[in-house]
């Protein structure tokens, strides 16, 4: 290390404790080194990886022999890059899995369900898994996929009764879906407790690919739970086991902003972040944070690179949510909102589809459609703060003042979650 | 020598337990050595090769991998028998004088026996199953014994794969095999 | 009247709130247990003939890349089963476990009880040996006559795999001559252990298996 390099380290520090408020977790010297990587080196191990299986299937008499790691390594480049096309690549790759195999084959029927997945084509892999469960290798697999795919869809009672078939609270596996059916029935503290359960598992099985995903997410938890040292923690502990973790970054640019109100560090978390990977909800972040800094400019710049990005078709349903709540933000499109909205609820009949319709009608002037569905199918139905909030919002403008000021102490103690713009609406209900 | 180290780590970690339940200094946590507690439940078995991916059917696989072999015959017998006629329609006996019912018992119970008295092959021409070498063609053995018939010569196509040695060639000293590709 | 209201009061951004990225990011685990699939078995006489080698295999198919962060699974015992009188259920078992980077060994030792489920028989230690490190020279611990190894080899199985599955599925009549080796190029991850004969019963044949073993 250099004294120029500890100098402008110095100068950063003092920097940046002119703007240290009592809520200070983050501290840039934590996390500095891994905004500075000079290479992805997931990305390069995942070409390495398809070079290596592309030159043997050039040898092989079967052109499909390795479509199923090509597959993986296409898989592995759209975690490094957020690149969708690598994702539709694995998943040619993995169709031509399946016909080599007369799809009869469980495990390429469940690499392609995990694929469909990830594209939120949830009906797709509940397909190809039922028929996985009928063919019955590995059986315990199946049926913890299966879990997660009725759950996405909706269908609680399934998704129930798969969770009970599988029940071994050692099993890591089994801990995170016990964790995220807590989370859903709205029990944090459950939630948390599986969470923390699961990552002593992963710890002890020493397992980097589960030990990583085990400190995100409950990074995240923390984060719900308001326990932002906690949730610091956790993000600096994936970094330190892959210090390309986008997710991690982003997690940290979301305390710097949410909780201690630095947009400007936030940004320059995310621009780091952003020279190597390109998901299209990072130019939603910024966006925010640009629109607190009160930049329309520079705010509206990053939805209009937002709008650009989300054009490719390849995106196909992974984007519907957020271009709901893109378009009643801006009172735009909101026919299309409602249409949009209205295919997810057919899609995955959950209450977060619902609320977004319920939301859609509002911004439209159709109070009473929103306030019945908001009644049927969302209050009650989910704890989740943007559900809630949109809720409050309905009822407040329906004249039930004394139900808002019921839903109001939550989602104040929410307002991390929700973020600085709609932590101010919230106060204002 | 061994020993003596082992006894050493044994008393350290002794020392250092003792060291941390008197003290009420939460720093001094002295790593207490491995744990190696705790029940360890079945997950996947094998013995000999290419028999689980033969002959037990998808749906089987789960349980094949947790019934103990000293169950699998009668657990198995028959279905691999099925299978091995499905395989092969023509099947009478094999190279070895088994007929179908014999064979499949012998390889539904999937242990490898191993000879402690001298050589140890999967088949030689001389030994058979005294063992598994590094260097055995066990895919050639077995599909001869599955396709080849009483002579061994039957189905010509499908007794051997034509792929008779490793790429890489073997250590004749511990550990034997050969180091990784990188 | 109300739509212009709320036109005025709710032109906040509420999108891309963090935590409605995050709910995506818990869809797609793994599922795991791939780590513990035994991809082979050998027993055979050592380089001194006195002894006798046990290999066991897990998680094939590593290309190059793959083998530089391939680990092996803590929470898992690798056992070596040995039938020393003929009725196929374990008299003796040799146990690895992977802790901290090096691989502790147990046995031979007789089992705490035969079937499904094992203790680690602590009483048995035998050694413990480094993890050898991909692309690294063979760490290789000796005790009592015993030989221990565990990290990545060169997988030794050698098949036409794929023309396998093609005749299998129909699609192929035959074998070609010559054959693709599908295992060629790549590694896998080994424990190999020499042992004396007479620690497994002297003479005579022995049955052997391996399992592997999910601490719960």
């Amino acid at each position: 290390m250099n004294s120029k390099y500890i100098l402008a380290m110095c100068f950063l520090v003092i920097l940046s404790s002119c703007n240290t408020s009592p809520n200070k977790v983050t501290n840039v010297s934590d996390y500095n080194d891994y905004l500075e990587l000079a290479e992805n080196k997931n990305l390069m191990d995942a070409e390495k990886e398809y070079a290596f299986w592309t030159a043997k299937t050039e040898e092989a008499h079967n052109p499909y022999s390795y479509s199923s790691q090509i597959a993986h390594a296409y898989a592995s480049m759209f975690a490094a890059t957020g690149k969708i096309d690598y994702l539709k690549l694995a998943e040619e790759n993995l169709i031509q899995l399946n016909e080599s195999k007369n799809h009869e084959s469980s495990g390429a029927m469940k690499s392609l369900a995990a694929n469909y997945i990830s594209q939120h084509k949830f009906k797709e892999a509940l397909q190809l898994l039922n028929k996985a469960e009928m063919n019955g290798d590995n059986l315990k697999g199946t049926q913890k996929m299966l879990f997660d795919v009725h759950l996405e869809l909706g269908n609680y009672k399934m998704a129930k009764a798969y969770l009970a078939k599988f029940e071994n609270m050692s099993d890591f596996d089994y801990l995170i879906r016990l964790a995220k059916w807590s989370d859903h029935i709205g029990n944090l503290d459950a939630a948390i407790t599986y969470l923390e359960k699961a990552k002593t598992v992963a710890e002890s099985s020493n397992m980097k690919g589960i030990k990583q995903w085990s400190y995100t997410n409950l990074a995240d938890f923390y984060g719900h739970a308001g326990r932002i040292d906690d949730s610091y923690a956790h993000y600096l502990m994936a970094l330190e086991l892959d210090p390309n973790d986008a997710y991690a970054k982003k997690g940290i640019a979301w305390i710097v902003y949410s909780h201690e109100k630095n947009p400007d560090e936030a940004l320059r978390i995310l621009n780091s972040v952003m020279r190597d990977y390109h998901a299209p909800d990072y130019y939603l972040l910024k966006s925010e944070i640009h629109e607190f800094k009160g930049d329309m400019a520079a705010k509206d710049e990053q939805l209009a690179l937002y709008i650009e990005a989300v054009k490719n078709k390849a995106y196909g349903d992974m984007y519907n949510q957020y271009n709901v709540l893109l378009y009643t933000q801006e009172n735009q499109n909101l026919k299309e909102a409602i249409a949009i909205s209205k295919s997810e609820i057919e899609n995955r009949p959950t209450p977060h589809s619902y609320d977004l319709l319920a939301w859609s009608y509002f911004k439209n002037g159709q109070l009473e459609e929103a306030l019945n569905l908001t009644r049927n199918h969302v209050l009650g139905f989910t704890s989740e703060p943007l559900a809630l909030y949109h809720s409050a919002e309905i009822l407040k403008a329906s004249g039930y003042l004394d139900e808002v000021k019921g839903l109001k102490p939550d989602l104040m103690d929410s307002t991390y979650e929700l973020g600085p713009l709609m932590a101010e609406k919230v106060s204002q209900l | 020598m061994k020993f003596n180290n082992i006894k050493i780590a044994a008393i350290a970690v002794l020392i250092s337990l003792t060291a941390y339940n008197c003290s009420n200094d939460d720093d001094s946590k002295e790593p207490s050595g491995p744990d190696f507690s705790g029940n360890y439940i079945q997950e996947d078995q094998m013995a000999r090769p290419a028999i689980n991916t033969v002959f037990v059917s998808m749906g089987q696989k789960d349980a094949f991998n947790v019934t103990v072999p000293s169950n699998q015959g009668a657990a198995y017998q028959s279905s691999f028998e099925s299978r091995l006629l499905a395989l092969n329609p023509g099947y009478t006996t094999n190279a070895l004088g088994m007929d179908a019912a014999t064979f499949t018992g012998a390889l539904a119970t999937d242990v490898l026996t191993v000879s402690l008295d001298g050589t140890t092959t999967f088949f030689d021409g001389t030994n058979v199953l005294t063992g598994r070498a590094l260097a055995d063609d066990v895919i050639d053995v077995e599909l001869l014994l599955i396709f080849g018939g009483p002579m061994g010569t039957d189905n010509g196509p499908v007794t051997s794969d034509h792929v008779d040695a490793n790429d890489k060639p073997f250590l004749s000293s511990f550990p034997y095999l050969a180091a990784p590709h990188m | 009247m109300k739509k212009t209201k709320i036109l005025v009061g709710v032109a906040v951004i509420t999108v891309a709130g963090f935590f409605a990225i995050a709910a995506d990011h818990i869809d797609a685990p793994a599922v795991t247990g791939g780590t513990n699939d035994i991809t082979d078995f050998y027993a055979f006489q050592g380089q001194d003939n006195n002894n006798i080698v046990f290999v066991a295999n897990v998680q094939g198919l590593l290309s190059p890349t793959a083998t530089q962060n391939a680990k092996f699974d803590e929470n898992t015992m690798i056992e070596i089963n040995i039938d020393t009188d003929g009725d196929a259920v374990e008299d003796l078992v040799i146990q690895a476990i992977p802790k901290d980077g090096k691989m502790y060994f147990f046995g031979p030792v007789a089992p705490a009880q035969a079937g499904l489920m094992s203790t680690v028989r602590t009483s048995g230690m035998s050694s413990s040996v480094g993890i050898t490190a991909a692309g690294a020279n063979a760490v290789v611990a000796t005790n009592a006559g015993k030989s221990f190894f565990a990290g990545p080899r060169d997988d030794p199985f050698f098949f036409d795999f794929d023309q396998f599955n093609a005749i299998l599925a129909g699609t192929a009549t035959g074998f070609n001559d010559p054959g693709t080796d599908k295992f060629k190029g790549t590694n896998v991850l080994s424990v190999v252990v020499e042992v004396p004969k007479t620690m497994i019963g002297g003479s005579g044949n022995i049955n052997s298996w391996v399992e592997t073993k999910r601490k719960q």
